[in-house]
């Protein structure tokens, strides 16, 4: 009887063994995941209607995408190491490695800062670009724009992952959960990164 | 570095490679076709990585990996099967 209590607990506080935190993360994910779908399905369907789109290599300097990729990949594999750090209950780890991924993370947004900067000197905006062909424009600032919002968000969040490790008031799971939306930042950058920057 | 925590470098080792062989393949000037390979393979793959190494997937039980890719590549695949047929008739010249 108390072993059967002790399983009806374990289901009622967990989905197959996850808890329901970490579900509802998921969940989250998943639900973003298909509203960057939609956006890049649509990019991809305007960019054929449009004809004619600029060349990427002459709008964007490749080197310095390439470079805010790197800055991204690199914050991830942080992340990844202080999740697993939390996991082995190693927190001096955890405070290190999360303020790795959060410099990353303020480093990503500088570059990004920067880039639109340089693209709206030379003209580009929401209205109209260099090229005559606004859907170029409308497309760049709303894709990397939403997903600059969530390297802000995820910013915020690794800032209270941090003082929580310094208050020693961080659980492992709160680290976990914070890992999977860092991570998935990182994502919906490779889907960015390819279908907007390269092809 | 710990030894439990050098799988994550060797995942940042081989999605900054991709990387790298993206930008090459894309400023070299390969014919479409080649680019279009390519540039999918390596973004299906990095996917992949950060998703089994990184998210953790390849350790959670089946059933929770299945909800998950399940429900982004069924919904995914209702997005572009609505839209696909309208893109194939612009391509055709259509409209």
């Amino acid at each position: 009887m108390a072993s059967e209590a002790a399983v009806e607990r374990d289901e009622a506080l967990s989905f197959h063994g996850m808890s329901w935190k970490k579900v509802m993360m998921w969940i989250f994910i998943i639900t973003d995941g298909l509203l960057f779908s939609g956006f890049l399905a649509g990019y991809g369907y305007t960019r054929i209607a449009a004809g004619s789109w600029p060349d990427q290599q002459e709008v964007f300097h490749l080197w310095f995408i390439s470079l805010m990729t790197f800055v991204l990949i690199s914050s991830s594999a942080t992340m990844a190491t202080a999740v697993t750090a939390g996991r082995l209950g190693d927190m001096k780890t955890v405070g290190k490695m999360v303020l790795a991924t959060l410099v990353g993370g303020v480093c990503f947004l500088g570059m990004q800062a920067f880039e639109w900067t340089t693209l709206l000197r030379e003209g580009v905006t929401l209205g109209a670009n260099p090229w005559n062909i606004p859907a170029f424009g409308n497309y760049f600032f709303l894709i990397t724009g939403f997903h600059g919002t969530h390297v802000l968000t995820g910013v915020i969040i690794l800032a209270t992952v941090f003082l929580r490790s310094k208050r020693g008031i961080l659980t492992s799971e709160g680290v976990e959960i914070a890992g999977l939306y860092w991570h998935f930042v990182d994502l919906v950058w490779v889907f960015i990164f390819t279908l907007f920057y390269l092809i | 570095m710990e030894n439990v925590y050098k799988p994550f470098w060797k995942t940042w080792g081989i999605l900054l490679t991709l990387t790298m062989v993206m930008v090459f393949v894309d400023v070299m000037d390969f014919p479409r076709f080649v680019l279009l390979v390519v540039l999918l393979g390596a973004m299906l793959t990095k996917a992949f990585l950060i998703g089994t190494e990184f998210m953790d997937l390849k350790h959670e039980r089946f059933i929770v990996g299945f909800a998950i890719a399940g429900s982004i590549l069924f919904f995914g695949g209702i997005l572009f099967a609505l839209i696909t047929p309208d893109a194939f008739e612009v391509l055709a010249g259509g409209r």
